[in-house]
């Protein structure tokens, strides 16, 4: 465990979020399904970071995670969350109640349910500000909620707030729940797959949306999405996930440019380009996410790799974090560092291998 | 909204309508003639002619039914021969018996069933669950005569904690001033606490034994609509924004669930006041049900009908009165009505 070892973290850091050595495991009647298997990684202040992976690959399970929200009988089993400076991973419930919505708040990925069809859309709003600025009067509550419905960009706000989500599309129950994520200014935003459930045009506004508010806000923002050219939009750097595992931290030039990661290969290569035909077919990865009810001995995504099948090392030893450049490491046996690049600057390799 | 009540009532008025008819049909196609029960076989064929004038009996079916409709609105529900005095005034002078036990054992049903589906699914206790769910099932399964027989045997005759079936109240007690016709509340408003607490204890068991079959249904629905509620993903984003866990259950999984409970609702207090035969007969219990059991065996056929009719008028206002509260809790309601 490293939980301690993160000494340096005077008042003036500028790491808003840190994660380390994140373990979440479902528990089955076959066994423990870990579906977070030693996630560590560190969110500066108004950065915005993307995490992407195929669907299984832990994505959702890590903001649930740093939520605190893990459905039962699913929990955090080892790691830390920290969250300015705080270890909000060890509190419970009531006390993780004040630090949500207000300090790190998430967007789910499915709009339609994300409001209570029952409730009026302006009391939902309501009720993300009142929960926590308690002393604020009714008058004042509805002029905010007001206010913040016009600044997602709700049409007639003064009126709609007395709507019923129903009378709401996907994309505008989607401005609302961003709505009520920012509503208290949090320093974190977590973006599950915002867009996925819209289609192609509300994507983009939702997207130009979110960049607009972390802007105005400085809102540092995980992206949490399978789409990797979305990611490549919005984000500073990116995460790729596997198998529950962080396996390339890159910025994002360098991953589109030279990724290091066989599997973030793979991932480039199935993105369908307009240059290909259609004879080529849609490139896929080969195989299935592993199970997770039994982790690998050796890299877990050897059974599907380009460069590793069936090599000796690839099955039999997990690989280690290789710096490639920066701060940016991939999980893997061949990955080499990039050469003119400064690799021990880097803060985190003392951290890295730790965990598993 | 206003759109919406009048259609449920207009829909209420079309079904007490078809249950009339029934009521009215049914009765004059049994075999039996209801003049000849009255004057006895040995009267006159000119006596029985004249029972049958008096009871209206020779007059055209539409006549006949015409002159129902009107005197049951009137509230003139005829004479009822195996009680010797009007219709209206044996049912009013039991009703409230009924309604009492009734009313009661809908709310300890609903109260119980709404206590331990929450208990059983925040959090999801499964030890809970299981014991639970086996004994609404037990619940569902056991006869509520036979139940109320069992009641009486533990506290009544072995532990002599209840009395035993004597009715409403002690022999030794005298009836609170009628007010509302519940002893409970009667004896309250006159500030008899003794008399409240007799007809309390007289209560007690009849209310258990007619609340469990209500129980059972409601905890099965409330558990399953919980459980259903409690995946939402709308209970995390409430979560998310900073409620906790038990608040965001309170504010937007309790209500949601209990609105599908709310219609099943309806149809079983619409069962529970027109009251329970089985367990009235049991506890001696002077309510309805137990003078309709005589009144069918005898054919006394005014009761049947003015019963039958109640019993419409029973199921049908419950259910409006659910439907219309169910649009003013859902608004999704509201919309599908008024389009």
């Amino acid at each position: 465990m490293i939980v301690e070892s993160s000494v340096s973290t005077p008042e003036s850091d500028d790491r808003v979020l840190r994660v380390e050595g994140l373990r979440t495991g479902f528990p089955t009647r076959e066994g423990m399904v870990n579906a977070l298997d030693g996630v560590s990684f560190d969110l500066a202040r108004r950065e915005r970071l993307g995490i992407v992976g195929e669907s299984g690959s832990g994505k959702s399970s890590l903001a649930l995670s740093i939520m605190g929200l893990v459905p039962r009988p699913g929990r955090v089993l080892a790691g830390t969350v920290t969250l300015n400076g705080r270890p909000i991973s060890r509190f419970g419930d009531e006390r993780m109640s004040r630090v949500r919505g207000r300090q790190i708040s998430i967007v789910f990925q499915d709009p339609l349910t994300a409001l209570n069809p029952v409730m009026k859309v302006g009391a939902q709003v309501i009720e993300a500000l009142r929960v926590h600025q308690p002393r604020l009067g009714r008058a004042a509550l509805r002029r905010r909620a007001v206010e913040l419905l016009d600044s997602v960009g709700i049409v007639n706000p003064q009126r709609r707030i007395d709507d019923y989500p129903h009378q709401y599309s996907g994309g505008m129950r989607q401005r609302v729940a961003i709505a009520m994520a920012l509503a208290n200014d949090p320093d974190v935003l977590i973006a599950d797959e915002p867009t996925t459930a819209l289609d192609a045009t509300t994507q983009a506004e939702i997207v130009a949306l979110l960049q607009r508010l972390a802007d105005e806000h400085e809102t540092a923002i995980v992206l949490i999405s399978h789409n990797l050219a979305l990611v490549s939009e919005f984000c500073d750097r990116v995460l790729i996930m596997y198998a529950g595992r962080v396996v390339e931290q890159a910025d994002v030039p360098d991953v589109f440019r030279e990724p290091a990661h066989p599997y973030t290969q793979a991932l480039l290569g199935a993105i369908p380009t307009s240059g290909s035909s259609r004879e080529d077919g849609l490139a896929a990865i080969p195989g299935s996410p592993p199970n997770l009810l039994k982790p690998a001995e050796g890299c877990p995504f050897e059974p599907r790799c380009a460069l590793g099948q069936g090599k000796e090392i690839c099955r039999t030893a997990k690989p280690p974090a290789v710096p490639i450049a920066g701060a940016s490491f991939a999980e893997c046996h061949f990955a080499r560092p990039r050469h003119g690049a400064g690799v021990s600057a880097s803060p985190r390799d003392e951290t890295r291998t730790v965990g598993s | 909204m206003l759109r919406l009540i009048v259609t449920r009532i207009s829909t209420a008025a079309a079904a007490i309508f078809g249950a009339s008819i029934l009521a009215f049909i049914f009765l004059r196609v049994t075999p039996g003639d209801p003049a000849r029960l009255i004057v006895g076989p040995l009267a006159s064929a000119k006596t029985l002619e004249a029972q049958r004038h008096a009871m209206g009996l020779d007059q055209s079916l539409w006549t006949q039914y015409r002159d129902f409709i009107t005197s049951f609105i009137h509230g003139d529900w005829g004479f009822s021969y195996s009680a010797g005095r009007s219709v209206a005034g044996e049912i009013g002078s039991r009703l409230p018996a009924t309604l009492e036990l009734g009313l009661y054992a809908f709310v300890l049903a609903f109260v119980a069933a709404l206590v331990a589906a929450l208990l059983v699914t925040y959090r999801r206790r499964k030890e809970a669950d299981n014991a639970a769910r086996l004994f609404a099932f037990t619940a569902l399964g056991v006869p509520p005569f036979w139940a109320g027989l069992l009641l009486l045997l533990i506290f009544s005759e072995h532990l002599h904690l209840l009395p035993g079936p004597e009715g409403r109240l002690s022999l030794a007690t005298q009836p609170p001033g009628k007010i509302t016709g519940f002893y409970t509340i009667d004896a309250l408003l006159h500030g008899q606490l003794a008399t409240f607490a007799d007809a309390v204890r007289h209560l007690i068991l009849p209310v258990l034994a007619f609340a469990l079959v209500p129980f059972g249904y409601l905890f099965r629905l409330l558990r399953a609509n919980l459980l259903e509620v409690s995946r939402e993903q709308y209970l995390l984003v409430a979560r998310s924004k900073g409620l906790t866990e038990w608040t965001a259950f309170r504010r937007h999984a309790l209500p949601n669930a209990c609105l599908p409970a709310l219609t099943a609702s309806g149809l079983m207090l619409g069962q529970l006041i027109i009251g329970s035969v089985l367990v009235e007969t049991v506890f001696n219990w002077p309510g309805v049900g137990e003078y309709v059991v005589t009144a069918i065996t005898r054919q006394d056929y005014a009761v049947v009908q003015t019963f039958v009719m109640l019993s419409a008028c029973a199921f049908v206002l419950a259910n409006a009165a659910v439907d219309v509260l169910y649009g003013v809790i859902d608004p999704r309601v509201r919309v599908s009505a008024a389009a």
